[in-house]
């Protein structure tokens, strides 16, 4: 049995893999550049907004059962309404959601034949509005929603669908989000980054292994809660 | 000195409460009463400190026990917002507290890789 991840070579993606791996499974590294080339690990290097990209996929994929998707792909969509262009508004909500979908859509009845999960790496911004974060916010609302909507109808044909939502978790994407933050405010970049941990209840950043386990327990075939939040108590789920 | 962890699982039974006479009210208002006393006894404690508590509510299918769900839930974020770094506090929903997916989702909280997890709502009922 394989389990696909995309946005395989980001933090929380790279970490997934690793446990996955650790846990006997042999894995599907997608990304846009190459991945990890340890042992169990199948890399496919190509671009989910790419038309005909659901061939390579395929055929990487093979004839092996598809046990689980883990979607960890995405991108950053920090800024204020100001540097929100609508290329790049378009750019975040066509790589952020409508690739999650359309993924599922062409991996659905591989998951079908043997029961399989496909669980969505959203965010707590995807439960909370969050300033600057506009488009970012809007992106992962409606991917939470799109799965509280499949759900139910893809569990009737024996497929769970579920999401994650991380709260701040230590990863690149992260600080250079609040390097921006902290550009636009005119302040500290640390301070800023200090400041945001202070704001979380339990008083610091994720670990990349956190956000990777939380992602993984979900992966699971055993019954699983379809939306968990793992914030630090910063947006309540 | 090597960090001791003290985890400390709390079993909440809701009453039993019937669709249509009044919606699970009276159950939720008597859940909420016991839970925030549970809860107030384990942390108030010095001599037995704790750093995480996992809430198990163990609701029955067919009866009106969103209400009290809700409520668990209000209880479990609120404390987790009061007490910050102090103590983690999360919540597992279930129809059957012996089943797999509980033990499952406890290890993780216990784990070397749960401590990100506060004031979190973990719905494992079958039907929800």
């Amino acid at each position: 049995m394989s389990i696909l991840v995309t946005g395989a070579a980001g933090g929380i993606g790279a970490a997934i893999v690793d446990q996955l791996v650790e846990q006997g499974h042999d894995v599907v590294a997608h990304d846009l550049r190459p991945t990890s080339t340890r042992s169990g690990v199948t890399p496919i290097v190509g671009d989910l907004l790419a038309d005909g990209f659901a061939g390579p996929l395929g055929d990487a994929l093979g004839d092996a059962p598809l046990e689980a998707v883990i979607a960890a792909h995405g991108v950053d969509g920090s800024g204020t309404i100001e540097d929100l262009d609508d290329a790049k508004v378009s750019r975040i909500l066509q790589i952020n959601t409508a690739t999650v979908a359309r993924l599922y859509q062409s991996l659905y009845e591989l998951l079908e034949r043997h029961g399989g999960t496909f669980v969505v790496i959203a965010s707590q911004a995807g439960l909370y509005a969050e300033p600057k974060n506009a488009a970012y916010c809007a992106s992962k609302s409606a991917l939470v929603a799109w799965v509280k909507d499949t759900a139910p109808r893809a569990a009737t044909r024996g497929v769970a669908v579920r999401v994650l939502c991380p709260g701040c978790t230590e990863t690149p994407l992260l600080l250079a989000a609040h390097e921006r933050f902290a550009a636009a405010e005119g302040r500290d970049f640390h301070e800023v980054l200090d400041a945001r941990r202070r704001s979380i209840p339990i008083g610091r950043f994720a670990d990349v292994t956190e956000t990777a386990a939380a992602a993984v327990y979900l992966a699971a075939r055993d019954h699983r809660p379809s939306v968990l939040a793992v914030t630090g108590g910063e947006v309540l789920g | 000195m090597a960090k001791i962890s003290h985890h400390k699982r709390l079993t909440i039974v809701p009453a039993s409460a019937d669709v249509g006479d009044d919606d699970g009210l009276d159950t939720a208002i008597e859940l909420s009463a016991s839970l925030i006393s549970r809860l107030r006894e384990v942390l108030d404690r010095s001599d037995q400190p704790v750093d995480h508590i996992a809430c198990v509510l163990t609701t029955r299918p067919g009866e009106a026990h969103e209400p009290a769900v809700q409520a668990a839930r209000s209880i479990v974020g609120a404390l987790t917002l009061e007490r910050g770094r102090r103590v983690r506090i999360n919540l597992l929903v279930t129809h059957d507290e012996s089943a797999g997916e509980v033990g499952e989702t406890l290890e993780l909280l216990d784990g070397d890789h749960g401590g990100f997890f506060a004031g979190s709502t973990f719905d494992l009922r079958r039907t929800a």
